[in-house]
């Protein structure tokens, strides 16, 4: 018997582990991967539409698409998208390293270090190669088709999405390893606060950028320089994300000796990279496994406990029912990793919203006012949609395996979707009414507006929350523990879809009729505006009233039928 | 090689330090060939924390763990060749079979194929796996859970097994059966450290039994030498219950 398994060990495994998914898929499970699909297929489907019709504005434009202009914006598609690659994979091989009973099997198993890294590195990486496909290859089955690209384009393109994330994947093991083996406590938090430093960086940086734009002095062409001017560092030749977008630009134009030559150059620094996180991996993989084991357990502080008390401020919910309520509140407060993401939008989007002001010297002209206001709301609602779609559906699927407990309680199945829902309605309402308010009155919008608008935000509120609340019980997993991957399933998928819709609906019926009369009447609101505007109100009433009490109605019917 | 012939595993002055908290404290265990080592201990004693460091899961903070020879710190691959471990949550991937299961136990342990499959064989009829050996491990209860995962640790004849909780969730029959089969795994020269609450399977099947209490080794012998340790001639549970809470009043006297 050899003491280290053959290499072909976790190939086997993974070819086992997906082949038998897919015999799985031919039963009665077909509903759900083909929802999968079709959304994925929707959401590809729009961008790209999107990039084609980018592309040909921009042929409109008299900006060759081969050129420096294009080229400068695939340098930077391809940067962010690094950058995200980078940190997801870092976060989700966190959980897959440290916190996973695979994790834990196989490094009982006489296998060393660097190969149970390496099969939690792949994992990782196809799971967060998600965004790249449903980004990046519309964009760039658009981008040759609008450039005429010929087939060494259409070949070369699955080679250099083997590449792209590579780099990054790497970069982002790296950082995770040497996060665990060298910050000594609270690693989950650093990682997070990286995150939001990353985000703050990126935020002075736009804002940077804002205002030297303010400072353009005259015409389209200075502004177009300035902008440009402000992201040409992803043009830098040292940048492997810049080999990629010219190689893949090289291949359109059918030059085959530099799109091979970016091609290798592209994949070399990527597979060195993952050697390196390899290396990194087979010395300190097993160390951190042990520091981590040594975080203290933490302690109850009561710095946050009056924090308990907000649920009381709902004295209609039933004793039980706000018990409910205070066990999700807690459970959410205590992981700081879940509130982090939302704060870091919040944040950045108040920040956004108090630098309105300051992008118009003069007053503002009323058609801005008008359609960026509504615009804002249509962020916050956006907001909205994603907290509830990452915090809120995947409530009744963290009950998890131990969701009997709850089912042997004297509570009715109703309750336990109405806690969350008023879970989530509470905190929706805390954060998007503020964040509206301040967005209107710095883009001075008259009062009549500020209340349409904030009539709005708590349509938006209530009935987000009640899809959130009610499709997360139609559509559990309950044998998912990671709230992020609930949020991606299927379930959270398609629930996401049916918010975005809800809230492209509810804006236009509860708003638009408010904007269009403010529109028509810039100097003097029509007479007629403001029945319309009331009738648009109610309207936008009935339908979150309907997204709220349907969704629940049905996650009670779901939960009413389950059996544990 | 470095250690003698009548030693399977060894822990030497082994301690293991959670930021303040001792969790195991000088703890010195030999375990030999052919025996079975039961570790017993109240909830929250160190009993785990001394199993995830006997497999090389964690570190110690100070001390020396060798098995079959080799030092676990230095060279863990060859040490944990020679080891099973079966947690108490036993770990099965949901989207393999039972038989699949047991290939990559094989395959993890560089088994030649052969052999593999000739233990496999004898595995299933052994666990009586039969049944739903060739199905997905996703819908198994907790029992069929627990034999699949032993018969994996067992495929590649562990010098060492090690398991916690291993009676947890089975019915009366298969702990009977479990009972058996770790005892012909210990008369094969092998051996076997369990820890476990029921004390009765413990009484019944243990050559020696260490108790662990505060991180401490408060007691370690066959069962006659702990009744003389606690001066007491009763059953095991009596025996565990005096001398943890003689620890415990002396603890309280001492102060922490």
């Amino acid at each position: 018997m050899s003491a280290v398994p053959d290499l072909g060990v976790f190939a086997r495994l993974k070819w086992r582990l997906a082949r038998n998914q897919l015999r799985g898929l031919g039963g009665e499970n077909w509903v759900r991967p083909a929802s999968i699909a079709f959304s994925s297929l929707l959401v590809a489907g729009f961008g790209f539409a999107s990039s084609l019709g980018g592309f040909a504005f921009l042929s409109q434009q008299k900006l060759p698409l081969g050129g420096d202009i294009v080229g400068l914006l695939l340098d930077l598609f391809f940067l962010t998208l690094a950058t995200l690659l980078s940190l997801s994979t870092g976060l989700i091989l966190f959980g897959s390293l440290f916190d996973s009973p695979e994790a834990a099997f196989l490094l009982s198993k006489p296998v060393p270090d660097d190969r149970v890294f390496a099969h939690q590195f792949s994992g990782a990486i196809l799971f967060s190669s998600a965004a790249l496909i449903l980004l990046a290859l519309p964009l760039l089955l658009s981008y040759g088709l609008s450039t005429h690209a010929g087939t060494l384009y259409y070949l070369l393109m699955p080679l250099y999405f083997f590449s792209i994330p590579l780099l990054p994947g790497s970069l982002g093991a790296i950082l995770c390893l040497t996060l665990v083996r060298w910050i000594p406590r609270r690693r989950k938090e650093a990682l997070g606060t990286l995150a939001v430093l990353i985000a703050f960086g990126a935020l002075f940086w736009i804002g940077m950028g804002l205002r030297n734009l303010r400072y353009a002095k005259s015409g389209d062409e200075e502004v177009l320089n300035e902008v440009l001017g402000h992201v040409r560092f992803a043009s830098a030749a040292w940048l492997p994300t810049h080999w990629q977008s010219q190689g893949l630009r090289q291949a359109a134009r059918g030059q085959m000796e530099p799109a091979l030559r970016y091609l290798a150059l592209s994949l070399t620094t990527g597979l060195m990279a993952f050697c390196l996180a390899g290396l990194v991996a087979r010395k300190w993989y097993r160390i951190g496994v042990d520091r981590l084991s040594q975080q203290e357990r933490r302690q109850n502080t009561s710095r946050f406990q009056w924090l308990d008390s907000i649920p009381k401020l709902m004295p209609w919910l039933s004793p039980q029912e706000r018990a409910l309520l205070l066990k999700d509140f807690r459970t959410f407060r205590r992981d700081v990793r879940q509130w982090g993401q939302g704060l870091v939008f919040l944040v950045m989007l108040a920040f956004y919203f108090s630098s309105l002001r300051r992008m118009f010297p003069g007053d503002i002209p009323p058609a801005f006012r008008n359609g960026l206001s509504l615009l804002n709301l249509a962020v916050v609602g956006m907001l909205l949609c994603a907290s509830c779609g990452r915090f809120v559906f995947p409530l009744v699927s963290l009950e998890g395996r131990r969701v009997w407990l709850l089912g042997l309680t004297p509570v009715s199945r109703l309750h336990w979707v109405r806690g969350k829902y008023f879970f989530s309605l509470l905190l929706c309402l805390i954060f998007s009414l503020p964040l509206v308010a301040l967005s209107d009155s710095m883009l001075e919008l008259p009062a009549g507006g500020m209340v349409v608008h904030q009539i709005t935000a708590v349509f938006l509120a209530t009935g987000l929350s009640g899809l959130a609340a009610g499709l997360g019980a139609v559509w559990p997993s309950f044998q998912e523990k990671d709230p992020s991957r609930i949020a991606v399933g299927y379930g959270g998928t398609l629930s996401l879809v049916i918010s975005l819709a809800y809230l492209l609906a509810c804006l236009a019926i509860a708003s638009m009729p408010w904007h269009f009369a403010r529109a028509v009447g810039v100097d003097q609101f029509p007479v007629w505006g403001w029945p319309l505007s009331l009738f648009g109100l109610v309207m936008g009433g009935l339908l979150a009233g309907l997204a709220t009490l349907f969704p629940l109605h049905l996650g009670r019917v779901r939960l009413d039928a389950m059996e544990f | 090689m470095t250690s003698q012939a009548n030693t399977r595993a060894s822990i030497q002055q082994v301690s293991k330090q959670y930021g303040h908290h001792w969790a195991v404290r000088e703890l010195n265990l030999v375990l030999k060939p052919g025996e079975l080592f039961a570790f017993l201990g109240p909830n929250g004693a160190g009993k785990t924390t001394t199993i995830k460091l006997l497999c090389g899961l964690l570190r110690p903070t100070v001390g020396t763990i060798e098995v079959d020879g080799y030092n676990l710190a230095t060279q863990g691959l060859q040490a944990r060749a020679a080891m099973s471990y079966v947690p108490d949550l036993p770990f099965c991937y949901e989207h393999l079979t039972a038989r699949e299961f047991l290939e990559l136990a094989a395959d993890l342990h560089g088994m030649d194929k052969q052999l593999a499959a000739q233990r496999m064989d004898e595995l299933i009829r052994l666990f009586e796996l039969e049944k739903f050996i060739d199905q997905l491990t996703e819908r198994f209860s907790h029992g069929m859970r627990q034999r699949t995962v032993f018969a994996a640790a067992m495929l590649p004849e562990p010098k060492l097994l090690i398991t916690d909780e291993p009676t947890v969730g089975l019915d009366p029959r298969s702990v009977r059966q479990l009972k058996d089969i770790l005892r012909n795994h210990t008369s094969k020269g092998n051996t076997v450290f369990l820890s476990s609450h029921s004390l009765d399977v413990v009484e019944q099947l243990a050559d020696r039994i260490g108790i662990i209490l505060g991180g401490k080794l408060i007691g370690c012998g066959t069962l006659e030498e702990l009744r003389s340790q606690a001066s007491h001639n009763g059953p095991l549970e009596d025996v565990f219950l005096k001398l943890t809470q003689t620890e415990e009043q002396r603890a309280g006297v001492d102060g922490p």
